[in-house]
């Protein structure tokens, strides 16, 4: 018989199958992962951290991959403090959010509401050695900004024509029929070129740099405007006005004007000149002193302004100098310093809280009062009574209800800047005082009040409080101050701004002190003087009274932006007018001169040139605004 | 069983619910990255790290499921949740990555883990669903795979009675051909595929012999082909059951490392 087929199962079993335990696998699962991680940890404590790294950090970063707390705070993540230990060492804050939008608007209350912003928000880290730490996600900037360049609005100083006016009377296009064709077409005419390539007669590209240089009087101008090195004559003018070379040499000034005699006719108390060079010091001397005479309050207003500018500046530098330089004790007394002085603000903001800020603030117009009225003079006299005046008025008009124009504001606060300096003057032990009073007079912003900006103060002083309580905690967990601190670019800006301003407050400084006020008929008669001084400057420059507008010709007006010609000038060819194209009927050097954001969007598109904000904008000011 | 009947969810409306998840939190990142600069650190993409850590979690209480099966009931309930939600984890994962590769090792050893051991467990559900159906519909015989030895030494021991009387020609076929193969297992992958896979190439020599042997030869001869028979189908069993319970090895001890790398990450996180 054949053997039958088995179906199902062949035969019972002599004894019982034990399933599988549930623990079987997880169990040695279970060892196996915590081992893992036993291992990582152990690694982590000797010092063995790129495992648990998320990524390697970019190169400049990599001498300090492996200590973690160089910018992490344990159980905080990223710590912009230690972020800043390196990048903005002296605790300026500029790399803050708020400054951020303090630089965008101008608006000090908006910069003082806008959110805290990390560092490692925007700067993502642990992407790679070769990632680029400054590219920050679009969607970033879009949170408080519109979402695409095709949303982008008109540039601020195309909608608003708010650019300041270059100093210069200048037209591309400044023809006068039968005697002048234009600068464009008389520099075409000059080289024997083409019209359309004479812009690059003044407008040339330096080697170094990604755009052109600064248009200059000596390199671009000179050639016609002073031919024989002359800029024109000067009719005499009476020396009590106009002092000649041995007089202004007795007031201790020196100027080139000394070897140069022959330029100068003196006779019958009267001087003038055969030649007058671009940037005479002879003539700029005597518009400085006639200007302090006509205008005593707007030389006063400036030189106070200055002076503000300085005293920010200056206290920027010493910001900048970086805290790991300091040992334990002076980081200790410089947080007991910060310490006093946020007492001090706290008061004065509940003070100011209680309803008592019109009588602080009225004391203190008492004190600045009294020290002009005990200069003892008539100027001094007449500006307490002004104050008086002002104050009672301030008194009776309670607190307004509208913030100020800013022009009104600006000439409030030249007033205010000129006050100040009077009473320097008067009282020279008053001075750090009044340094610190410009300072904030600089601060200002229309319609914020005292409230508003001792806040702002004590932010400032608590984020310094941290810095400093920070570092001191660093120090005590044995790591060492940074090596580099990314500080000499900004230091050098400061100092090249503080030279600049120190050296506008020394030429302003060297007119001497007026020996009164002026009588009508002396005021006009200087008044001409001043016009006959001038002739050879107005032909170019513009004046206000005896003041020069500052001169900044061919300068960038996109302030918020940046743009460089290098990248723009390959795609037209050299043809300046593709973007410029309404420069051969400019008139006036005030005109702007280029097509606005939509002649960017003709490049600027998707699938084509970038769109990136940060192709043209930095979020970040410069270290001197 | 066909492979598309293999695909086919065993409870269609968790595949449905589960992809259904999936594509709203895939709409839910695309959303958030054009809301917000997508960090896995914060916020939406923070939320999603927490949910692909809990749902790990829960994908380890797995042996919970004995013996009571609470909280889900039944242990096909824990099964289900088990595999849709496992998925579901890789998705938030992906998406708390922001859909970026990892730049660190902890990175990478966290995706390729996370990989791995979700594509180890969809392929553990495949097997599941393929052998035991091809095992049931291809053979006769069913075995459980611990007694699959004891049973071909039965089936050598009736071998051996049956081929003690058999002609000298039988007699050194069995002993030379067939009883080396016939006392121990062996196991191949053809039959993942196919589980009567080379059977007529292995009987072949059977029928060839049968042609020369007398009529009662051929008989026994027959009845040594049957046994053979029942040995392959054993062999299969051997084989899928085998793959069936080793699966986990490439799916159980991964979990574990991931679960313990999910540690340190969510360590480092905390920490710095």
């Amino acid at each position: 018989m054949a053997r039958k087929v088995t179906w199902g199962t062949p035969g019972r079993t002599a004894h019982y199958l034990w399933p599988r335990g549930k623990w079987a696998f997880v169990l040695p699962a279970g060892i196996l992962g915590g081992g893992l991680l036993v291992l990582l940890l152990l690694l982590q404590v000797a010092g063995v951290r790129r495992p648990l790294a998320p990524g390697d950090v970019i190169s400049r970063h990599a001498p300090i991959e492996a200590r973690c707390e160089e910018c992490h705070t344990a159980g905080r993540g990223a710590s912009d403090l230690r972020c800043q230990r390196c990048h903005d060492p002296g605790g300026a804050g500029r790399l803050t959010n708020g400054v951020h939008v303090l630089f965008g608007s101008g608006d000090a209350r908006k910069a003082a509401a806008a959110p805290r912003l990390d560092c490692a928000r925007c700067h993502v880290e642990h992407r790679g050695r070769d990632a680029r730490l400054g590219a920050v996600d679009e969607v970033q900037c879009a949170q408080c900004h519109f979402r695409s360049f095709s949303s982008h609005p008109e540039f601020v100083v195309l909608r608003a024509r708010s650019m300041e006016a270059p100093g210069l009377k200048f037209g591309h296009d400044s023809a006068v029929p039968d005697k002048f064709a234009g600068h464009l077409a008389e520099v075409a005419k000059a080289k024997r070129i083409r019209i359309e390539r004479s812009c690059g007669e003044c407008h040339q590209r330096a080697a170094e740099q990604r755009d052109f240089t600064p248009v200059a009087f000596d390199l671009h101008c000179a050639s016609c405007h002073a031919k024989d090195g002359s800029l024109g004559t000067i009719d005499p003018v009476p020396q009590e006005d106009a002092l000649p070379p041995e007089q202004i040499a007795a007031l201790g000034v020196r100027g080139p004007w000394l070897g140069r005699a022959d330029e100068f006719q003196a006779g019958r108390g009267k001087v003038g000149r055969s030649v007058v060079h671009h940037k005479d010091e002879w003539v700029l001397f005597n518009l400085r002193k006639l200007r302090r005479e006509i205008d005593p309050e707007g030389w006063a207003a400036e030189r106070g302004a200055l002076l503000a500018r300085l005293s920010q500046l200056q206290r920027r530098r010493a910001q900048a100098t970086p805290l790991a330089s300091l040992d334990l004790a002076a980081l200790r007394a410089r947080q007991q310093s910060i310490e006093a002085e946020l007492r001090g603000l706290d008061a004065r903001i509940a003070a100011q809280a209680a309803g008592a800020a019109m009588t602080a603030g009225r004391s203190r117009l008492d004190e600045v009062q009294a020290a002009a009225a005990a200069a003892g003079d008539a100027s001094g006299r007449a500006d307490a009574q002004q104050l008086q005046a002002g104050a009672d008025g301030l008194a009776a008009a309670g607190t307004p209800a509208a913030p100020l124009p800013r022009d009104e504001f600006e000439v409030r606060r030249g007033e205010l800047l000129a006050a100040l300096e009077a009473i320097e003057a008067a009282d020279p032990s008053l001075r750090p005082r009044a340094q610190d009073l410009r300072r904030r007079a600089l601060a200002l912003a229309p319609g914020e009040s005292g409230l508003d900006i001792l806040q702002r103060a004590r932010d400032q002083r608590q984020a310094e409080r941290q810095r400093v309580m920070d570092e001191q905690a660093l120090r005590a967990a044995g790591i060492a101050p940074p090596g580099e601190a990314l500080l000499e670019p900004e230091r050098d800006a400061i100092e090249r701004a503080i030279d600049d301003v120190q050296a506008r407050l020394a030429s302003l400084s060297q007119a001497p002190a007026p020996l009164g006020p002026l009588t009508p008929a002396e005021l006009q008669r200087k008044k001409e003087t001043v016009e006959v001084l001038t002739v050879p400057c107005v032909k170019c420059h513009l004046f206000t009274g005896a003041a020069m507008a500052r001169p900044a010709a061919a300068r960038p007006v996109l302030v918020r932006a940046r743009f460089e010609h290098e990248p723009h000038l390959l795609p037209v060819q050299g043809d300046c007018y593709h973007c410029h194209g309404a420069i051969q009927k400019s008139k006036v050097s005030a005109d702007l001169n280029f097509g606005g954001v939509q002649s960017c969007r003709e490049c600027h598109k998707p699938r084509s040139v970038s769109q990136d904000c940060q192709t043209c904008h930095r979020y970040h000011p410069p270290a001197v605004p | 069983m066909r492979f598309s009947q293999v695909l086919r969810p065993k409870e269609p409306g968790n595949a449905r619910a589960t992809a259904a998840a999936s594509a709203v939190l895939v709409v839910v990142f695309i959303a958030g990255a054009a809301a917000w600069p997508w960090s896995p650190k914060r916020g939406l993409g923070l939320f999603f790290g927490f949910l692909a850590t809990a749902l790990f979690i829960f994908e380890m209480a797995y042996p919970f499921r004995r013996p009571k099966a609470r909280p889900l009931r039944t242990a096909k309930a824990w099964a289900q949740a088990h595999v849709y939600l496992g998925a579901l984890a890789l998705v938030a994962v992906l998406i708390h990555a922001g859909f970026r590769l990892p730049r660190g090792v902890l990175g990478w050893g966290l995706l390729l883990l996370s990989l791995w051991t979700t594509a180890s467990g969809l392929i553990g559900v495949w097997l599941q669903k393929w052998i035991p159906a091809a095992l049931a519909e291809g053979l006769h015989v069913e075995a459980l795979y611990e007694r699959i030895p004891a049973l071909m030494e039965q089936l050598v021991t009736e071998a051996d009675a049956l081929m003690a009387g058999a002609d000298e020609v039988g007699e050194r076929f069995y002993q030379t051909e067939v009883r080396p193969s016939l006392s121990r297992p062996n196991p191949s992958w053809g039959f993942l595929l196919d589980v009567r896979a080379s059977r007529d190439r292995a009987l072949e020599p059977f029928r060839r012999i049968a042609e020369f042997v007398d009529p009662v030869e051929k008989g026994r001869i027959d009845d040594l082909m049957s046994i053979y028979t029942e040995k392959i189908e054993l062999d299969a069993h051997y084989s899928l059951q085998g793959i069936l319970r080793r699966w986990l090895v490439l799916h159980v001890p991964t979990a574990g490392l991931l679960m313990g790398l999910l540690a340190v990450h969510v360590f480092a996180w905390a920490w710095y």
